[in-house]
């Protein structure tokens, strides 16, 4: 059963002098448990796609059901409340709350969720691990490295216990022995946390990774492949 | 709870910009606090001379003396009133006058003065008419004796031990006339009292006038001016449809006037000086927002509400303006405390003209509570209404603009 259903999605920008068509009459359809990547050029749509399903960004046109929910017909309230409890994100970068430890930045999440205490440090200690930066857990933002700042993201998206998490080239400004790690932990966790993942790339090296990879071109889904 | 945690770090971030904010509240505070209290320290010092100089900080009268000022609209106090009096707590002194206008002569000349019936021994302890006494005795065995204002005794060419005589009206228009001695000459700071002022031995100016026993006014002292409203309450008991009860604001509209005058000029000063303590927290606000927009949008990308969002930047406001206010009260309690135990002495020209006005060449401070409290509330109103700008920003705030910028 597929958890998100995209039909006729489309994005339209208006530029001052023409229309840009970010995302053009998509449809898609994701399962349960998916580790996919959306692949394509600068300017294909991957971030403007991904943004809609997140339900950061409203479409032109379209539908996006998540469980059958057409997360667009929600109130704004009601749609963050609705991120807050099923979407999990990772941004390319700068993702973390300076202000808060890496501990701290897996913890507010649980926290705006309203979880119990001796809940949340149980889970950040059992994410931390898996990430494989428990050692870090009192270290702010600014004192880890890129990789070790993504890890940490994908911690937090994770402490949610969300349907699936969202990641907008979460690999863009890492090395590739980074690159290699934090895929790694990506799949395993899509398989101990039994989560979906969709992540957008143009990383040759990440897009082999990917079990299903669907490549957009000026926001038309060009092929999709599953291995 | 995480929220205040993370105003609180957020803060910090800036250090040296949040601790020039927290210096401009912590700066604002002081000068409001110690103008407000010299301010106010000035003024009931002020008050408090001018009242026991003239018409003491309460005055009781009969009811009709207020529109007409004459004899007839005297009264008798009973023992029963004086025993009230004298157990009044809010009351430290009290004292009696009696006062009309009289023509005075000497062989040829005449004219007319303010004729002030008093106890002597009570008077000079509001009043302390005594130390104006630049010759002759302030007191003295003869009850028939009087003080006379040095321009009018010099108008009339006399001097003390000579002998004036009072031609007046007593009660309900009966002449009386009578011989007086002049027992001492006064000098007063303000000539035009100098010129036509009399004082007598209340009862000898009752009996003279025909009103035995009659006063027009009972004078009454506060010990702090705070009590004052207090004392008025309480006069209430007395109960009696005869009587009015006066506060000096009541008896002394000008002094009102001019210190309502000195006030809003000085709540002016106060007011610009927090409106530029305004903008400069509001120039810190709308520079940390814009350092903190990606991050604002990947907290309300990750499902954070924007009620709660705009809470951490409202705290951070309240936190600028605490800390400000803290250690401004930390600074200024103990400064004011001390001033108001050790006034500051007016040295040279200027504590001169002081003295020659009749008041102490002193610089006098007050540290009741509004004078700490005031600036407070207004840094807190400020802060408030600052929390306004982020609360808005955040509202507005596109999550996805913010993210790809
Ligand atoms: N806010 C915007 N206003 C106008 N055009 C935009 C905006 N965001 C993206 N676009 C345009 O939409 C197209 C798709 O952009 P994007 O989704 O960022 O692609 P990708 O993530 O694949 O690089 C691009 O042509 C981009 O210039
Ligand atoms: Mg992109």
């Amino acid at each position: 059963m597929s958890i998100i259903k995209i039909s006729n999605l489309t994005k339209v920008y208006d530029g001052s002098a023409n229309e840009i068509v970010a995302v053009n009459n998509l449809n898609l359809e994701f399962e349960k448990g998916e580790f996919a990547a959306i692949v394509g050029p600068s300017g294909s749509g991957k971030t403007t796609l991904l943004n809609m399903i997140g339900g950061l960004d409203r479409p032109t046109s379209g539908e996006v059901n998540i469980d059958g929910q057409d997360i667009w017909r929600l109130s704004s309230r009601k749609l963050t409340d609705f991120r807050l409890k099923n979407i999990g994100f990772v941004f390319q970068s700068y993702n973390l709350i300076p202000v808060l430890t890496a501990g701290e930045n897996t913890e507010f999440i649980m926290q705006l969720q309203g979880k119990p205490r001796n809940e949340r440090s149980r889970r950040i200690k059992e994410l931390l691990e898996a990430v494989g930066i428990a050692d870090r857990e009192k270290s702010r933002p600014n004192k880890l490295s890129g990789g070790q700042q993504q890890r940490v993201a994908v911690a937090r998206a994770l402490a949610s216990k969300p349907t699936f998490i969202l990641a907008d080239e979460p690999t863009a400004n890492l090395d590739s022995k980074s690159t290699e790690t934090l895929l790694e932990i990506m799949e395993l966790l899509n398989k101990t946390e039994d989560v979906t993942f969709i992540f957008s790339t143009h990383d040759a090296r990440v897009v082999k990774k990917a079990r299903r990879v669907i490549t957009l071109v000026d926001g038309k889904v060009e092929s999709d492949v599953s291995k | 709870m995480k929220l205040l945690k993370i105003a609180w770090r957020n803060l910090w971030r800036n250090r040296k910009r949040t601790l020039i904010t927290i210096a401009s509240v912590f700066f604002g505070v002081l000068w409001a606090v110690a103008l407000s209290s010299l301010q106010t320290g000035s003024f009931d010092n002020m008050v408090d001379n001018m009242v026991s100089f003239t018409t003491g900080y309460a005055q009781i009268q009969n009811i009709d003396y207020k529109d007409n000022k004459s004899l007839n609209n005297g009264f008798i106090p009973d023992e029963e009133l004086y025993n009230f009096l004298d157990n009044n707590e809010f009351i430290s002194k009290y004292t009696s006058r009696l006062s009309t206008f009289s023509l005075i002569a000497t062989g040829e000349k005449s004219y007319g003065t303010a004729v002030i019936g008093v106890n002597f021994e009570n008077e000079d302890k509001i009043s302390k008419l005594s130390q104006w006494i630049i010759q002759g005795s302030y007191s003295g065995d003869d009850p028939g004796g009087v003080l006379l204002g040095e321009l009018l005794a010099n108008k009339l060419e006399v001097n003390t031990g000579d002998t004036i005589i009072l031609i007046g009206q007593g009660y309900h228009g009966v002449q009386v006339a009578g011989l007086f001695a002049v027992r001492g000459l006064l000098k007063f700071p303000i000539s035009e009292l100098n010129r036509q002022i009399l004082y007598m031995d209340i009862g000898t100016a009752g009996d003279f006038f025909q009103v035995p026993g009659t006063v027009t006014s009972l004078i009454l002292m506060v010990e702090k001016p705070g009590t004052l409203t207090a004392l008025m309450k309480s006069l209430e008991q007395i109960d009696n449809p005869e009587f009015v009860y006066l506060r000096w604001e009541d008896l002394q509209p000008q002094l009102v006037q001019l210190i309502d005058g000195k006030t809003s000029s000085g709540k002016i000063f106060i007011i610009i000086l927090f409106i530029i303590i305004a903008f400069g927290i509001l120039g810190t606000f709308i520079m940390m927002i814009a350092e903190r927009e990606r991050e604002l949008g990947i907290m309300i990308a990750i499902g954070m509400n924007r009620l709660w969002l705009s809470l951490i930047l409202f705290l951070e406001s309240l936190l600028i303006a605490a800390t400000g206010v803290f250690f401004s009260f930390i600074f200024c309690i103990p400064l004011v405390n001390y001033f108001v135990r050790n006034p500051i002495k007016i040295g040279g020209e200027m504590g001169e003209l002081y003295g020659e006005m009749g008041f102490e060449p002193v610089l006098i401070f007050s540290n009741e509570i509004h004078i700490f409290l005031n600036p407070a509330i207004s840094i807190f109103i400020i802060s408030i209404v600052i929390a306004i700008y982020p609360l808005i920003s955040v509202i507005r705030l596109k999550a996805v603009n913010a993210l790809r910028a």
